[in-house]
């Protein structure tokens, strides 16, 4: 499949790609890795008259260590976070989840934000033009259908990105900057829950850097990802748990978070309340992971049955809850 | 859209070529510099045959923009063998028989070459993590691993 045609801007400074972006607005788009963009492309989902390329510009792919803990450039790879000591030492799980997107040549390509802002995902979407064109064009593509919910008043796409429960569930920030501003939200308001506009981003922002909070005493965390094949599939469903413990053992810090079986990320938030102050027994694990089953709502449309989904939700937030845990 | 020129790093060659941004590596290669080592399979990325080597590390050339790739060093599966003489993945592959159809061979010689230069020793755990983007539809899996691992001890 051949993309269509674009004007290539190669900005060499944050300023001169932001100008660029406000001069464009929704004319142009931002390409990092490309890995998600390119396909989109190559499948006329997005036909952007510019791409606004990244790699040129520097100072976005770092990770430095400060003391409120790890600041990630938005343009690092993925096979960076997989290979950097500052993460293996202070926050295993990024390295960890990084290493089960895609697989590792993707990973040599996709950056962290490129990751985070994943477009959400449909069987009806994520396809050839020629293929779409047999049936009509649903929310996601300027119709007004659903071609999954029946009756669906509203585009039931699904996020699926891996970073983002991971960096839900560690509490961290993202920085976006737009000409003239900048602000810095929790990674959580970074998705609008709408599937035909997942991003809470305008088309003249970027996400520059993410910020991971410094780990607390005794913090476990482990990222619990359901699919097919081991490597290449987006998560089918997908569960972060980062668990911390005092001397006492009892646990101090709880975030659980889930991706793909929503049109966001979400934090399941009824698991913090349970956990916190609590002794994590096997009783109250199995309370938590039905709240997370609770919290999930998985549609058909990403390649396995729904019901089936929802139901790993509660079995991988155990798995990733008692291996957060550790051993007593 | 404008064309332009650019200069591609290719095999320790410099390659200049007029193209258009839209223009992906694979296209180049295969197409104006007719290096057809490079396999185009499913040109999204999930096959992994369309595989190089950029500044040594493995990319999907279907996914990487040519007007990108300037000042890179780019290896294909036509400049491995140095001097007549092939690599020795590429001879571990042979001896081992991890040839089948070949439509997937430039990709993983080249992905088991970067991991062989990261990991010397590789146990068959990492060499089967580091293939696995790259598909076989021969599923021949079993006897790459074999000469990869082969390929290992004999460096």
């Amino acid at each position: 499949m051949q993309l269509p045609s674009f004007e290539h801007l190669e900005p060499r400074s944050l300023d001169e790609a932001l100008e660029l972006l406000a001069e464009h607005g929704t004319q142009a788009k931002v390409i990092a890795g490309g890995t998600e963009l390119l396909v989109s492309m190559k499948q006329r989902l997005l036909s952007p008259a510019y791409l606004v390329n990244l790699k040129a510009v520097p100072d976005l792919d770092f990770i430095t260590e400060d003391a409120g803990g790890l600041r990630i450039g938005s343009l690092t790879r993925l096979s960076a976070l997989v290979r950097s000591t500052a993460v293996k030492e202070l926050c295993p799980v990024l390295g960890q989840t990084a290493s089960m997107v895609a697989a590792p040549p993707l990973q040599e390509m996709g950056t962290l934000s490129g990751n985070l802002c994943l477009n959400t995902r449909c069987f009806y979407y994520n396809q050839s033009s020629f293929w779409r064109q047999v049936r009509g064009s649903c929310y996601k593509t300027g119709g007004g259908l659903c071609h999954v919910v029946k009756g669906g008043n509203r585009c039931f796409s699904t996020y699926q990105g891996d970073m983002a429960p991971t960096l839900m569930a560690l509490g961290a920030t993202v920085k976006v900057v737009r000409k003239g501003s900048e602000r810095e939200i929790p990674v959580t308001e970074l998705y609008t829950g709408k599937g035909k506009r997942p991003l809470a981003l305008e088309p003249d922002e970027i996400v520059t850097e993410v910020r991971v909070p410094a780990p607390v005493a005794g913090a476990g965390a482990d990222y619990q990802k359901l699919r097919y094949r081991g490597a290449m599939d987006f998560p089918l469903a997908g569960v972060t748990a980062v668990l911390a413990r005092n001397g006492s053992g009892l646990c101090t810090r709880a975030g659980v978070a889930l991706t793909a079986v929503g049109t966001a990320p979400l934090v399941v938030e009824e698991a913090t309340s349970l956990l916190e102050g609590q002794q994590v027994t096997d009783d109250l694990v199995a309370q938590v992971a039905e709240a997370a089953y609770e919290a999930a709502r998985p549609v058909n449309n990403v390649g396995s049955d729904a019901a089936y989904r929802r139901k790993m939700v509660r079995v991988l937030t155990r798995r990733s809850i008692v291996n957060a845990w550790g051993e007593e | 859209m404008e064309r332009r020129l650019i200069r591609l790093r290719v095999n320790g060659e410099e390659h200049d070529v007029v193209v258009s941004p839209n223009e992906t590596l694979v296209e180049v290669l295969r197409e104006r510099l007719e290096l057809t080592g490079t396999k185009m399979g499913c040109g999204e990325g999930a096959c992994g045959t369309c595989t190089v080597l950029l500044d040594g590390k493995p990319v999907r050339s279907c996914l990487t923009l040519a007007v990108e790739v300037q000042g890179k060093v780019i290896v294909t599966i036509e400049g491995l063998a140095e001097g007549g003489e092939l690599h020795p993945v590429q001879k571990a592959f042979i001896e081992h028989g991890a040839i089948q159809c070949g439509f997937c061979s430039p990709a993983m010689i080249l992905t088991s070459k970067a991991l062989l230069e990261e990991n010397p020793h590789p146990t068959e755990e990492e060499v089967r993590s580091a293939i696995s983007g790259q598909v076989c539809r021969c599923t021949g899996y079993a006897k790459i691993v074999e000469a990869i691992l082969a390929a290992a001890d004999s460096g």
